[in-house]
């Protein structure tokens, strides 16, 4: 039997409520000094404007990399605004919400709301909303206060807007590491605990140059042919893989958040990469059917962020159809796993690969 | 349920081809769905307009399958799709031929079209790979 599905509020009340928030937002600045960034990611322009000082120094570092001195702002409109305040300091709350309890789903997504011009999420416990307005380029994101804004944002600040965008500007935000050559890039892609991280660190140690440990935003429509941009300049390491990598853990022994040295803007994007463990000591590359590796990228990309909204999985279905990818059969010997991903940056993977299997 | 009319894709649904696959997934709940042959040839004459009698003509074309049992087996399949969510019926009429009309020279071999679920709490409980590799962990002190 299937569910009843509630309906989700009519476009016009939801319009009402992007206007107010926005209002809030405003109103916010009259008793909270705004502290203004400019950023450039996937070369376009992206103003946030923070309201909320703690917030701002928290999510200072991830997006230092990518971040246009105040002094020269890009000229033109900025393709993508976000503001982001908070009630604790500045004294204003968010309007009336428009949705009731049951357009309020699992992991904050919000019924009617996943797809289309207004995209949002909300977390009822920290009042945390993200409310995105395509039509706009606005993004608002608003918490009850600076502690209600989980920490592990602060890696990838405002994730859930920058996917949003990027889909609506024909470009796939994916969950994936990303380090380069002077030949191009290698996308590492996987679910958590995949070994990504690591391997783009094991690569970065060797010369490398480090885009991204946890997203970046390939362009696969740019003059030059696709194009891999970063767009958080962190990397986290768990305390296990740091030692053996000759790294010291972070604080207290837990992950080790760093900014890794060597890092760039962007890159040719030349393959994608799903690493698996083998504990075997050798690391190998071989073809992957292009469905099983949309199956690999799709779990990852929901749960991270808002989900796949918008045209996400279609962009993603590009990506796969355009770059040749691999798994990367990990090996332990750290030297093999920086030669291999070369290789497969350089194309001489296709050397290993049976092309007898689709999508080789 | 046989109804006369055409399904529908609910909004909250992203779907996409791929090869010989359709990947689905429910924007609301996260879940998310792979469709293999011929489930995914059922999709595109679905989402292509074909009522139930197109879509059941889509499967005996190209799968060596008696009719009879196509057309269980696929208003199982049509019925679940509806019960997931995915589709649901419109009184809206089906286009007059299923969308794909051309007819192969040797059919398939079949199996009844199914949905693959998954749902993303699953990960949850997925054990890390990499930290139960074993002692010596990954990759090796050299």
């Amino acid at each position: 039997m299937r569910q009843y599905i509630p309906p989700a509020p009519p476009p016009e009340l939801v319009d009402e409520f992007v206007a107010r928030t926005l209002e809030a937002f405003e109103e916010a600045g009259a008793h909270q000094p705004t502290e203004e960034r400019h950023l450039r990611i996937a070369d376009r322009s992206v103003v946030v404007r923070f309201r909320s000082p703690e917030v701002a120094d928290r999510y200072r570092a991830a997006t230092a990399h990518v971040e246009v001195g105040a002094d020269a702002p890009p000229p033109g409109p900025p393709a993508l605004t976000i503001g982001c305040w908070d009630t604790a300091t500045s004294g204003v709350g968010l309007p009336p919400l428009p949705w009731i309890q049951d357009n309020l789903l699992h992991r904050d997504r919000v019924r009617g709301h996943t797809t289309g011009d207004v995209r949002a999420t909300y977390q009822q416990s920290e009042g945390l909303l993200h409310l995105y307005d395509g039509r706009r380029g606005l993004g608002l994101m608003h918490a009850t206060s600076a502690a209600a804004v989980q920490p592990w944002t602060d890696r990838a600040p405002f994730r859930t807007f920058i996917g949003w965008w990027a889909t609506d500007c024909s470009l796939s935000m994916m969950h994936s590491s990303c380090v380069a050559t002077d030949r191009g890039a290698a996308l590492i892609a996987g679910g958590s605990g995949s070994g990504k991280s690591t391997t783009a660190m094991t690569c970065v140690l060797a010369g490398f140059a480090f885009l991204c440990d946890d997203a970046c935003i390939v362009d696969l429509d740019a003059p030059g042919g696709p194009m891999v941009h970063a767009v958080y300049g962190r990397s986290k390491l768990e305390p296990d893989a740091a030692h053996r990598l000759g790294l010291s853990p972070g604080p207290d022994g837990g992950a080790l958040i760093t900014e890794p040295p060597g890092a760039v803007a962007h890159a040719a994007a030349r393959v994608l990469l799903l690493p698996t463990v083998t504990g075997r000591p050798e690391t190998r590359v071989e073809a992957l059917p292009r469905t099983e590796v949309l199956r690999t990228l799709v779990p990852g990309s929901i749960r991270e962020g808002g989900g796949l909204g918008g045209r996400a999985l279609q962009e993603m279905t590009r990506v796969v159809r355009t770059l040749p990818s691999y798994r990367l059969l990990l090996g332990t010997d750290p030297a093999g796993v920086v030669e291999a991903v070369a290789a497969a940056i350089d194309g001489a993977a296709v050397a290993n690969v049976d092309p007898s299997v689709e999508g080789a | 349920m046989r109804e006369a009319g055409r399904l529908v894709v609910e909004p909250w649904m992203t779907h996409e081809h791929l090869d010989d696959q359709v990947m689905m997934i429910n924007l609301e709940t996260g879940a998310y769905f792979a469709l293999e042959r011929p489930a995914a040839d059922c999709w595109t004459a679905l989402t292509g307009g074909a009522g139930f009698d197109g879509i059941v003509a889509e499967v005996v074309t190209h799968f060596d399958v008696p009719q009879a049992q196509a057309e269980t087996d696929v208003e199982t399949f049509l019925d679940s799709l509806v019960e997931e969510g995915i589709v649901r019926w419109s009184t809206d009429g089906p286009t007059d031929a299923a969308p794909n009309g051309v007819v192969p020279d040797q059919r398939l071999a079949y199996r009844a079209p199914q949905i693959e679920k998954h749902d993303d709490l699953e990960e949850l409980l997925l054990l890390d790979p990499i930290h139960d590799v074993g002692p010596e962990g990954w990759p090796a002190v050299g």
